[in-house]
């Protein structure tokens, strides 16, 4: 088995050009990315294992999928790495409420 | 018998209103109330001259005494008054040491002051405000000879324990000029010989002190013209108009905690009305419980009233559109915008609420007490104080990083806003991801949450005397229910189309201005109280009344004294036989009950301790009420204020049988039914 089938590659570098992973499993230029495809990948992160190649300006030559590629990378890195937190945060979330009304 | 008052105030002081002392009113009391020992108890000063005069005036006989304010309370401390000199220099110290009315004397102090407190009676404020307690009480509990109440319920009460100091009453009155209505609080004992000896020995033995001279403490006296009432249960009987509810009132002014049910009051009078406001009653009493209840569903409210999702979509948007734009713009960048910081996105700084939890929790650990031993064995503290400081020093690492970090944040914001200001590309719009998740997270929570908070279920359920008051939580039905729950002209038809999905409703409540925030939690479930029955079904209108009357009754227990007008006006007999008259019986054995009555039921199946007689007469075309009363089992009722008497029988049976005739045609009746 290798590496790759392991893990769902969310955000590749491919043909000097950066890739998200669609809903199909299929790969989409950085550039045609939704608020909607970033809210699921979002929530993916949180909720699954998944990796993203790291952004290299050397090996993505097109300079638009650059800008694109290395602020949504550097977002979701930074939520990829705050994901324990994340945890943390939403089994605290109401847990007197929960506790008190749909546990009882 | 000796009747005492060793509890007299003849000099106002700091902790006294003004007042001035007249001997002839202490002349009169002492007259008036019989009495054949006083002691003077001034707060925390003894007038020796004063005390020379009152003693030489006064024929009863008076010891010297001051009332002491120790730190938990007030000490009566009275002398035999052999040494009167004596005694005075050592109050003259009190006096001394306390100056001002928040002002004490130690319980050490008071015994370096008066040497042997064997040598003196001392009583102090027991069941009556301000106590001596805890410490105080039990470093002097064994000069103790008795326990001053200030109350007959107490007395009686304290009097059956037998593990509490004897109880005593007396006035506690300041002797002043224009005092018109004497005190009734005083005690008898059964002593012979008055000394301060033979009073001390004479409470150690409680059955030898009482509230009347010839009763025990079956009865006390309530007026001043001598007339006594039953501890326990009194009925008073008399014909229409004849003073009994004139009696009532006038037992009303002579106790200052009475709990009085007037006839009729309790008497549903519309229907429709009758039930919503027996209802909000039966609601406000228990709203507390309720609000409890909902007190976390508020305040997760008020928490998830601050989200915007549609915002933090927008804000999503808003990066993507820009992010997209700058990268179009790649080629048209100009040295402002090719500056680094024009594309860089601010740290994110995380919440340390985490952390600190995490810091209070050990440390909760740490100082708790109850549960040491049980710590101990599985962790050693001085572990958990690592613990701590581990975490406590992460914790201030975090804040000075979050400290750059902030101050980062606006310096390269500040570069970026003067950056923007000179280029025409776009700069990327800055996102915070994490909250955006967890604002969904929320919402999710919050629709869970309040769609099990408004199933069906029971929130209480509480049985009183054989009916349940039950809350119960429902979803609201129709717009209407929602209206009834808060306050004001407000309407719900638009949002209550969303009530199904928590999150939206909410925000079609935020949406009408005129809804104040407060009530938000109030429109999201229905509370509804409902007064069952023995049989599980809700209350008839007879029966709101009878537990009202039940529930009067009940809440005598926080007074002193119960005064019950005519029950029967509005209920029938199996109830009043059933319920009421075994929880009458019961609540006077704890404390002084009159009630009024026509009724044989209550009459005489309650069988009261004593029977009071009304009877209206007019001499010299003057309206006189006369009382006469005795126990049930004496031939004759006596009036105390002339010694006339009528008979016992007679009353009972025109009273409660309407008369001996009726009395006897229907027992013929019920013997040829019977037969």
């Amino acid at each position: 088995m290798n590496i790759e089938e392991e893990y769902i590659m969310m955000l590749k570098i491919d043909k000097s050009q950066g890739w998200f992973q669609k809903l199909d499993g299929g790969y989409e230029e950085i550039d045609k990315i939704t608020k909607e495809d970033l809210l699921r990948i979002m929530e993916k992160i949180l909720d699954s294992d998944i990796e993203m190649e790291e952004y290299n300006e050397e090996k993505i030559k097109n300079q638009a999928h650059q800008v694109v590629y290395k602020s949504i990378y550097n977002n979701l890195k930074s939520l990829k790495d705050r994901k324990e937190e994340f945890k943390d945060n939403t089994e605290r979330l109401y847990h007197e409420q929960y506790n008190k009304y749909v546990a009882k | 018998m000796k009747k005492i008052d060793l509890h007299i105030h003849t000099v106002s002081t700091i902790s006294d209103s003004d007042f001035i002392f007249s001997i002839d009113i202490l002349k009169e009391y002492i007259e008036k109330s019989k009495l054949d020992v006083i002691a003077i108890t001034n707060h925390n000063i003894f007038d020796l001259s004063q005390f020379k005069i009152i003693h030489s005036e006064i024929p009863v006989v008076t010891f010297p005494g001051i009332e002491i304010d120790l730190p938990t309370g007030h000490l009566l401390l009275i002398s035999d008054g052999k040494d009167l000199d004596a005694f005075n220099d050592k109050c003259k110290n009190v006096s001394d040491r306390i100056q001002s009315n928040t002002a004490s004397i130690s319980v050490e102090e008071l015994k370096s002051i008066f040497g042997n407190l064997s040598d003196y009676l001392l009583i102090p404020h027991y069941e009556k405000s301000p106590k001596v307690r805890n410490d105080d009480f039990i470093k002097l509990k064994d000069f103790f000879s008795a326990g001053e109440v200030d109350n007959i319920k107490k007395f009686v009460r304290t009097m059956k324990d037998e593990e509490k100091l004897c109880p005593v009453l007396f006035s506690d009155e300041r002797m002043k000029e224009g005092l018109e209505k004497f005190p009734l609080r005083q005690t008898y004992i059964d002593c012979g010989e008055i000394t301060l000896n033979a009073i001390k020995s004479t409470f150690k033995d409680r059955t030898k002190v009482f509230l009347s001279e010839n009763d025990g403490n079956e009865l006390f006296q309530v007026f001043n013209n001598g007339q006594h009432l039953s501890t326990g249960l009194n009925v008073i009987l008399g014909k229409r108009s004849s003073g009994k509810t004139y009696t009532l009132n006038q037992l009303e002014d002579s106790f200052s905690r009475v709990k009085y049910v007037r006839q009729f009051d309790l008497v549903q009078k519309d229907d429709e009305t009758d039930v919503k406001s027996f209802k909000s009653e039966v609601q406000r009493k228990r709203g507390l419980f309720v609000d409890k209840y909902l007190e976390s569903f508020r305040t997760m409210i008020d928490d998830i009233s601050q989200i915007d999702l549609i915002n933090d979509e927008k804000k999503l948007s808003s990066y993507l559109e820009s992010l997209l734009k700058s990268a179009d713009e790649v080629d048209r960048k100009d040295a402002f915008s090719k500056v680094k910081l024009f594309e860089e996105e601010e740290f994110t700084i995380s919440s340390s609420t985490g952390l600190e939890k995490l810091i209070d929790s050990v440390i909760y650990i740490i100082d708790n007490e109850e549960y040491k031993s049980t710590i101990e064995t599985h962790i050693e503290i001085d572990k958990l104080k690592s613990l701590a400081i581990d975490l406590i020093k992460k914790l201030w690492a975090k804040k000075e990083k979050d400290r750059n970090k902030h101050y980062i944040n606006s310096l390269v914001n500040d570069i970026k806003d003067n950056l923007k200001f000179r280029t025409s590309s776009t700069a990327i719009e800055s996102v915070d991801i994490f909250d955006t998740l967890l604002n969904k997270q929320r919402v999710k929570k919050f629709n869970t949450i309040t769609k099990a908070m408004q199933e069906d279920g029971i929130i209480f359920d509480e049985p009183i005397q054989g009916f349940r008051v039950v809350a119960k939580k429902l979803p609201f039905k129709y717009v209407g229910e929602i209206k009834e729950s808060i306050p004001g002209q407000l309407s719900f038809k638009d949002a209550f189309a969303k009530y199904n999905n928590p999150f939206e409703y909410l925000q079609l409540l935020k949406d009408n201005d005129k809804l104040d925030s407060s009530y938000y939690y109030k429109a999201f479930v229905r509370i509804q109280y409902m007064i069952l029955n023995k049989d599980g079904n809700e209350v008839s209108g007879g029966e709101r009344s009878e537990f009202r009357l039940l529930q009067e009754i009940k809440d005598a227990q926080n007074y002193d004294l119960l005064l019950l007008d005519e029950p029967e006006s509005s209920f029938d007999n199996k109830f009043l036989n059933s319920d009421v008259n075994s929880l009458i019986k019961s609540i006077s054995k704890e404390m002084p009950v009159v009630i009024v009555t026509h009724n044989n039921t209550v009459g005489l199946s309650i069988k009261p301790d004593y029977i009071l007689y009304t009877e209206k007469i007019y001499v010299d075309n003057k309206t006189i009420y006369k009382l006469f009363s005795g126990y049930p089992t004496d031939h004759e009722l006596v009036c105390c204020n002339d010694g006339t008497t009528v008979k016992n029988y007679d009353i009972l049976l025109n009273s409660l049988e309407a008369g001996y005739e009726a009395y006897e045609y229907r027992g013929g009746i019920y013997n040829d039914v019977k037969n």
